[in-house]
């Protein structure tokens, strides 16, 4: 089984991974509406982080392009800026995904949360967010909440995965 | 990026991203929805919800005709003074709108709204609740249309101070609060002042409350006062709004 998941094929996944940003998608929808939706990290950016990792036979840049510019038009931010930066941490992520994936669950989370703090200053530098005091806070330890949130989803997807290619 | 921050090309874009995430928006307020009906009693709750509609949307017209009139004294005094040079007030024609989602972000802040072009909405159209100006509709799909709050960072309202006619700008800071621009020292400016839109600019109609002045810093060295404003508009609560006809449509006879 583990060698199916490692040479694991996109189309064996396709509508696994369609659906997934489907739903990544409505919980950052969801999150915008929140007051707590600094303290939540982008789903979408997790999902394309994992994936990316998952198939070695593509660079997943055009799913990163599509994913940033639906997350400039849900965050009315200039269009292209968030496609910007979903680009430049998957070339960050096809670099490194085999090492990547030689990690244990926890430590990549702890990759994750130094990939989120990429995107959150990139983020901080190109949209100047309008930030008070505790929501300055909120927003710089937003990527440790990856550490809560990244082993949950990549268990979660690993086990989907396996049952969908066992069947 | 340069073809949009620059030059708004690229609406038909933006549309169509929009038209896209207007199905997921949909859904992601749908569990907010059953958490207010379930949080909510349900005694004749059809006649009631029908009944508060009805009232609601009377309120609303109502509301907004009383605030044009309130304005009418004041507005009257200062155009016998100035031979009516100034904006005057019409009747203008309005859509009722419910707002479907609405975005707590510090990157933007808007709401969207259940009506688009197939309710002939525009870029450009401003929106008022009962209390007073909330925004102009700045993207439109199909069936809904995005209303960008007047306290976004991005957003400009030319407005005058009420009591005295004097003009400036307003910005929004983010949130709940606006900045008021280009006031000079020796303005006559008090804390609770109400802030109007004053029509300049054409895109707002004139004498519609904005904001209510909270601060003011006076700093020697500065030519402007720094002051501080409140919405008026209930921009977090408001369910119900209206979508005013642009200036072009009034026009026409």
């Amino acid at each position: 089984m583990t060698d199916r998941f490692i040479n694991l094929e996109l189309s064996q996944a396709r509508w696994l991974v369609i659906f997934s940003y489907l739903i990544a998608l409505f919980l950052d929808t969801m999150m915008i509406m929140q007051n707590a939706n600094l303290l939540i990290p982008p789903f979408t950016l997790l999902l394309q982080m994992y994936w990316s990792a998952q198939f070695l036979k593509h660079t997943h840049f055009v799913s990163a392009f599509v994913l940033g510019l639906l997350l400039d038009a849900l965050y009315q931010t200039v269009l292209g800026t968030h496609a910007l930066m979903f680009i430049i941490l998957t070339f960050i992520m096809l670099r490194y995904r085999l090492l990547f994936r030689s990690h244990s669950v926890l430590q990549q989370a702890l990759v994750i949360a130094f990939y989120l703090y990429a995107y959150q200053f990139m983020g901080y530098v190109l949209f100047a967010p309008v930030l008070e005091e505790t929501q300055q806070i909120h927003y710089w330890i937003m990527p440790l909440t990856a550490l809560v949130f990244w082993p949950l989803l990549a268990l979660s997807l690993r086990w989907l995965t396996q049952k969908l290619i066992t069947q | 990026m340069a073809a949009d921050y620059y030059g708004q090309l690229m609406g038909s874009v933006r549309s169509a991203l929009l038209t896209t995430l207007s199905p997921i928006e949909q859904a992601a307020t749908f569990p907010k929805q059953v958490y207010d009906l379930v949080t909510t009693d349900f005694t004749s709750m059809d006649e009631l919800k029908l009944e508060n509609q009805k009232l609601k949307t009377e309120i609303l017209l109502l509301k907004a005709k009383t605030q044009q009139l309130a304005n009418m004294e004041l507005e009257i005094q200062r155009l016998e003074g100035l031979l009516g040079t100034t904006g005057k007030m019409n009747d203008r024609k309005v859509q009722i709108a419910t707002v479907n989602f609405f975005s707590s972000n510090p990157l933007s802040q808007f709401l969207t709204l259940n009506k688009g072009q197939l309710d002939e909405v525009k870029a450009g159209q401003v929106v008022i609740d009962e209390q007073g100006i909330m925004g102009q509709i700045i993207h439109t799909t199909p069936t809904t249309s995005r209303l960008l709050l007047i306290t976004d960072p991005d957003h400009q309202i030319p407005v005058r101070i009420q009591r005295t006619g004097q003009r400036g700008i307003l910005n929004g800071t983010g949130y709940d609060s606006l900045s008021l621009q280009f006031i000079p020292q020796n303005s006559s400016v008090e804390i609770g002042d109400l802030l109007e839109s004053s029509g300049l600019g054409e895109i707002f109609p004139a004498g519609y409350p904005v904001a209510r002045v909270t601060k003011i810093n006076k700093q020697e060295e500065e030519p402007y006062l720094e002051i501080i404003a409140t919405p008026v508009a209930q921009l977090r609560q408001a369910h119900k709004v209206l979508i005013i006809s642009p200036y072009d449509a009034e026009k026409k006879p």
